[in-house]
């Protein structure tokens, strides 16, 4: 990967990928969804997660599964009021430079 | 490394953050594995990296729980907690141009200096080669003063010549007057061209000489450490 995901972005990633789960979903998981699209390193989500958690913008709840408990994380009001606010300013940012890439734009 | 193997040395290398956030990223990598699934143990610590790596992660991330983590550099855009290949290759950084260890030039040159001083007193054969090559190598050198002095000296000449001249116009002999101050000019046009040509030399070729030489001897004398992988 030849661009590089700063904390806001990937924040703005997983609040996504959470965002898509109605009842929650869990660590692994996550991980894995975002991987799919972006190729960051496992060891990086879990101190999003947190530092996303102790933000209120993902709420958790454990939930037994296979005989143990797994811990979901689901998007809270305030997540969804930042995943919004990250949408509109990706929308912005991306256009923007898509636009200077494709030559739309004159300098 | 196993998964227990992985754990525990997380957990030891975690001792020093807060109890509950210890066992908070216990529970998640120990649900990690668990959701993975036995069969992808060995990928699952192959992505992780090392358990020193996710608690540096972790730990950062406590230290500075402010926004601003990553920043751009000179090589590009550096995210202190993640510092793995996928991110900016930070070999490129490393492999940057480094100039050449220049010092010990200025040494050379002064043992040189030193040498010329001391020549005549080294009594024997030796001592007259080693003056003899001495001179030999200071030959650029001494050429570019001379012509430096001869350069003067036509100046001095040129003037003093224009000057009587001039003289001899205004007084008796006007043909004579006219000789002068055409020697006087040819002097001072061959003069102008020795400036260029001394100012062409000490800035250019001298330095250019002086730069071959220091780096003949200095590989003469990094010959034996380097062990010839010049060759």
């Amino acid at each position: 990967m030849v661009f590089n995901t700063g904390a806001a972005l990937l924040d703005a990633i997983v609040l996504a990928v959470v965002s898509k789960e109605k009842d929650g979903t869990y660590g692994y998981k996550i991980t894995q969804d975002v991987r799919s699209v972006l190729d960051v390193s496992e060891s990086t989500l879990y101190p999003v997660l947190r530092r996303l958690q102790k933000d209120e913008c993902l709420e958790t709840y454990d939930q037994a599964y296979a005989g143990r408990n797994r811990r979901y994380y689901k998007i809270t009001e305030k997540g969804m009021a930042q995943l919004n606010l990250y949408r509109v300013e990706w929308k912005a940012y991306s256009t923007k430079i898509s636009k200077l890439f494709e030559g739309g734009i004159e300098l | 490394m196993n998964r227990a193997q992985f754990m525990e040395q997380l957990k030891k290398l975690l001792s020093d953050i807060s109890e509950e956030e210890r066992q908070e990223a216990l529970d998640y990598y120990e649900s990690y594995f668990d959701d993975a699934g036995e069969d992808q143990e060995a990928e699952v610590i192959r992505e992780l990296g090392s358990p020193g790596k996710v608690a540096a992660i972790i730990k950062e991330d406590l230290k500075n729980s402010s926004q601003n983590y990553g920043e751009f550099t000179e090589s590009g855009y550096q995210d202190e907690r993640v510092d793995d290949e996928r991110q900016m290759p930070q070999s490129r950084a490393e492999k940057g141009y480094h100039a050449e260890r220049r010092g010990g030039k200025a040494g050379v040159i002064l043992v040189l200096i030193l040498l010329v001083f001391i020549s005549p007193l080294i009594k024997g054969v030796a001592g007259g080669i080693i003056g003899f090559i001495v001179a030999l190598i200071l030959l650029p050198l001494i050429l570019v003063l001379g012509a430096g002095a001869v350069v003067i000296a036509l100046f001095v000449i040129a003037v003093i010549a224009i000057g009587a001249g001039i003289g001899a116009c205004v007084t008796a002999a006007p043909a004579f007057g006219a000789l002068g101050i055409g020697i006087g000019l040819i002097l001072l046009s061959l003069g102008l061209v020795g400036l260029v040509f001394f100012v062409w030399a000490s800035s250019r070729a001298l330095p250019a000489i002086l730069r071959r030489f220091t780096d003949f001897c200095g590989n003469i004398l990094n010959r034996g450490k380097k062990g010839g992988d010049r060759a």
